[in-house]
């Protein structure tokens, strides 16, 4: 059963990226500065994930709006 | 499991509800879904093996999955090393060093006095006889654990004050606190935190808010499910940002989410703690906590007492919060939406719980059937539980299973999701509505006719009487008799509804199942003990409907007998009944009754007992009817050649030294007088036994009866040479004649003679004499006073009800006056 945006967004950063791991796919990963990008395919959006590489945090996981988001990351 | 055993307490005979219970288990471990065995040899995870299967456990109250936490498991083991396997001495005396550490340890947790228990429920059989006295009044939430039950049942013999009231209802809380609070010295209100069947949780502000409000309120609360995943150091769901109110006492478990053993309980002051530690039973004469679970639990405190109780309380609400979301889009029954561990979806019947924990297994995943007599009969479901150690993915494919079984397991079981919102009081979702009746496809695909009269006269007579006659008193004129009788009355309890149904086989014609219902108001103590019902009778003085309940039931509060006809020969008298069933519900609906009783089972088989429980039908004891079926004597000698030892004996003190002061009569043409007279004397019975308590009946009953040329009154009169004069009629007795019976079915007496003449013993040895006299070849003698009975050669016949309940608080209720009662 799939999850909207919104409902994926109730949830705290740890579930979201758990969510990730056990219902999303991963579809890329950047180094951008000190932070790790990943992104992943879930239900039917795209996720942004920042990871800071030092700390190992999560610092953010959010669906993004963009639906050209591989393009971007391709191209940085 | 909340307190719904107790509604079968003031039932005849008390050891009713283990039959129920044995039958209703036991057909659980039949089918392989309950008392289960792991096949493990080690566990780790959520994942057991069952017969050899492996499947998600769903069922664990270790919501925190500590028992897996290896400074438990190292604690435990170093308990054991250091202490042994067991350090047997009661507390009394000496308890070993763990148990001072542990008591410290809870004492900064709950920043309260506590004193530890080798369980929860002997917790509360310590703390309830010595923190409440026979000064103070009880009143415990319907649906409170039923530990806290046992625990108050205790108290019935020191005379205090029960009392029940509807669940989470703080505006009758608070009315019943005003009503006592001058008689009483403290007034406790006993509830759980979390409840543990449905998941739902008291209102604890508003409880707060009397206590505040309220002197002499006080609050006593279990809240076991509660306890580790909410609150400061995890003190549980009522302490969860509140302060510990003085007037209240906790008792928690340390066997659920605290993965040790043993119970805490919690205390405002010292003193109160102190108290309890010396006095409590269980603290003197059972048993400590074992080193191992004392080790465990001094972990799993320490654990409590860091940070990082608070990332796992987070954790487990991530998942509740998801389990709750996928509950709605698949769109399951959920009973009671919460923030909780524990969840219940509910199935309606037994034999759809059954059958879906069946298939879960199937499906690799094990669930709890909550059934009862946790909950009521046809508020059977699914419960289950959710700890941290489920994945997401488990939650997710458990519940799209669950959606995808349950449709397939109630087309199999013929229910559908509407019947399972309606036995829940829930609002039917729009969804449901259209989902389609179950009576109308089984109607089509096997032919059967369901045919729905609402009065007698629109049944062919000779139709009735080829099923009915010889069955009792309600051939087609016999119902005649008591629909112009029970109609167009002044009092509401002499107004019935009456519904005759019969389904037949459209091929062959004839009725497969076939019976008449009345619907109708009932005392729910009709079949108490007397003394129970003299209670109850006090307060209707004043409320004369406390009480009582509309009632649904095949045959009528005046009519004994085989009132469902079943043709067990047809292949379709499962889908008969099921027809029957499906009936009879939407009449419940139509008629808002309470309760629906198929009554007078005699010689009922385990097929049959077995099918009634599996759609929601519990069996009752009513009381034994009593059969005279030895009438093929020739003379009166005979007939007392026939009699026992004992009996002869009897017969000859009792009954042959008074048969010469009266003279028997029948009377067909009586006048308004003799019938006035006759009531007065039914009205003394009446007035002087509660043994089965109903309403009185209307003097109307009485007219039509006793020109009915089916009826026919028995009188007894003293004789004018005995020493009260003038054939004075001191006993009457309505019988009725029709078919190979004879059934005497109600009694007036004048209990002035009574002692003296023996009057009820000598109606009965003259109704035998009448019932052989005209040929009959069995007299029905009806319920009650079988002792009596079988002194003129009855046979006492154990004769069964089986009841559904919609709201099982009237049953609560009088159960706790029971309880009161007896113990007196």
């Amino acid at each position: 059963m799939k999850l909207t945006r919104g409902e994926f967004c109730q949830f705290n950063l740890t579930t979201r990226f758990k969510l990730l791991t056990e219902f999303g796919q991963h579809v890329m990963k950047k180094k951008v500065r000190m932070k790790m990008i990943s992104i992943y395919k879930v239900f039917d959006f795209y996720v942004e994930v920042y990871e800071n590489i030092a700390s190992r945090q999560l610092e953010k996981v959010e669906p993004v709006k963009n639906t050209n988001i591989l393009e971007v990351y391709e191209g940085l | 499991m909340y307190g719904f055993v107790q509604i079968l307490i003031f039932m005849r005979p008390t050891n009713q509800i283990i039959e129920t219970t044995d039958q209703i288990i036991s057909d659980g471990v039949r089918r392989g879904i309950l008392h289960l065995y792991t096949d493990n040899d080690s566990l780790q995870g959520n994942l057991i093996t069952l017969k050899g299967k492996p499947v998600v456990n769903f069922g664990s109250c270790s919501y925190l999955a500590l028992e897996f936490d290896p400074r438990l498991r190292e604690a435990s083991k170093a308990a054991i090393d250091n202490y042994g396997t067991q350090f047997s001495e009661s507390r009394a005396y000496v308890s070993v060093k763990l148990y001072a550490e542990l008591e410290e340890l809870l004492y900064k947790l709950f920043d309260a006095p506590t004193v530890i228990t080798p369980t929860t429920t002997l917790g509360h059989i310590s703390n309830i006889p010595v923190l409440m006295s026979s000064a103070d009044a009880i009143i415990t939430d319907q649906r409170v654990h039923n530990s806290v039950n046992t625990a108050v049942s205790l108290m019935a013999g020191a005379g205090t004050h029960i009392e029940i009231i509807r669940h989470n209802r703080m505006d009758l809380l608070e009315d019943k606190i005003k009503a006592l609070r001058n008689k009483h010295r403290k007034i406790w209100y006993l509830a759980d935190g979390i409840y543990s069947m449905f998941g739902d949780i008291a209102p604890i502000d508003e409880i707060y808010q009397l206590l505040d409000s309220y002197p002499q309120f006080y609050f006593y609360v279990d809240d076991a499910h509660g306890m580790s995943i909410h609150g400061k150091n995890g003190r549980g769901s009522v302490l969860n940002n509140r302060r510990f109110h003085p007037k209240m006492a906790l008792g928690t478990s340390l066997n659920k989410a605290f993965a040790s053993g043993g119970g805490a309980m919690v205390y405002p002051d010292k003193e109160m703690a102190r108290k309890v530690r010396t006095c409590g039973g269980p603290l003197i004469t059972s048993g400590p906590l074992q080193p191992a679970q004392l080790g465990a639990a001094v972990a799993a405190a320490k654990i409590h007492l860091s940070d990082e109780i608070y990332s796992m309380q987070e954790e487990l609400r991530e998942k509740i919060k998801f389990t709750n979301l996928m509950l709605k889009k698949y769109r399951l029954p959920v009973i009671a939406e919460n923030d909780e561990a524990v969840f219940f979806i509910g199935v309606h019947l037994p034999k759809v719980g059954y059958n879906m924990v069946r298939r879960m297994l199937d499906a690799g995943y094990y669930v709890n059937l909550g059934i009862f007599p946790a909950v009521p009969m046809k508020n059977t479901g699914i419960r289950f539980t959710i700890t941290r150690l489920h994945s997401f993915s488990q939650i997710e494919q458990m519940i799209s299973t669950m959606a995808e079984e349950l449709g397939k397991a109630l087309k199999e079981e013929g229910v559908t999701y509407e019947d399972i919102y309606k036995a829940f009081g829930l609002r039917v979702p729009e969804e449901q509505l259209l989902d389609k009746k179950v009576a109308s496809v089984i109607n089509q695909a096997l032919s059967l006719g369901v045919f729905h009269y609402k009065s007698i006269y629109e049944v062919q007579k000779c139709e009735w009487d080829q099923v009915f006659t010889n069955k009792g008193t309600f051939d087609w004129k016999g119902l005649e008799l008591l629909e112009t009788t029970f109609r167009n009355n002044e009092r509401p309890e002499d107004n019935w509804e009456f519904d005759y149904i019969l389904i037949k086989d459209l091929i062959t014609g004839r009725p497969v199942v076939a019976t008449f219902l009345t619907t109708a108001i009932w005392k729910d103590d009709m079949l108490s003990p007397a003394e129970v019902s003299a209670n109850v009778e006090t307060k209707r003085v004043n409320d004369p409907y406390y009480l009582t309940s509309k009632v649904i039931a095949t045959g009528s509060l005046l009519t004994e007998g085989e009132h469902l006809f079943i043709d067990r020969s047809s292949p379709f008298w499962k889908d008969a009944m099921q027809l029957l069933f499906d009936k009879i519900n939407q009449l419940q609906e139509e008629y808002t009754t309470n309760s629906i009783v198929l009554r007078d089972f005699q010689d009922i088989d385990g097929e049959m007992e077995s099918f009634l429980v599996d759609n929601g039908y519990f069996k009752v004891s009513m009381p034994d009817n009593n059969i005279v079926h030895d009438l093929d004597w020739k003379s009166r000698d005979e007939f007392y050649q026939r009699l026992s030892k004992w009996s002869k004996a009897h017969f000859r003190k009792q009954v042959k030294r008074y048969e010469d002061k009266y003279e028997i009569g029948i009377e067909k043409n009586p006048s308004e007088e003799d019938i006035d007279h006759w009531y007065s004397l039914y009205e003394n019975v009446k007035n002087n036994s509660l043994d089965l308590n109903t309403f009185t009946l209307p003097r109307k009953l009485f007219a039509a009866i006793a020109r009915d040329p089916s009826w026919e009154v028995l009188l007894l009169r003293l004789c004018p040479d005995s020493e009260e004069g003038s054939k004075k009629t001191v006993g009457v007795v309505f019988c009725h004649v029709s078919g190979d019976h004879y059934i005497p079915m109600i009694i007036g007496l004048d209990y002035t003679y009574n002692k003296e003449y023996k009057i009820y013993r000598q109606a009965l040895y003259q109704l035998v004499m009448r019932g052989q006299m005209l040929g009959k070849k069995t007299i029905k003698l009806g319920f009650s006073a079988a002792i009596e009975k079988k002194k003129v050669g009855a046979v006492t016949c154990p004769t069964y009800a089986f009841m559904q309940t919609r709201d099982s608080f009237n049953a609560q209720a009088l159960a706790t006056v029971s309880l009161v009662v007896q113990a007196k």
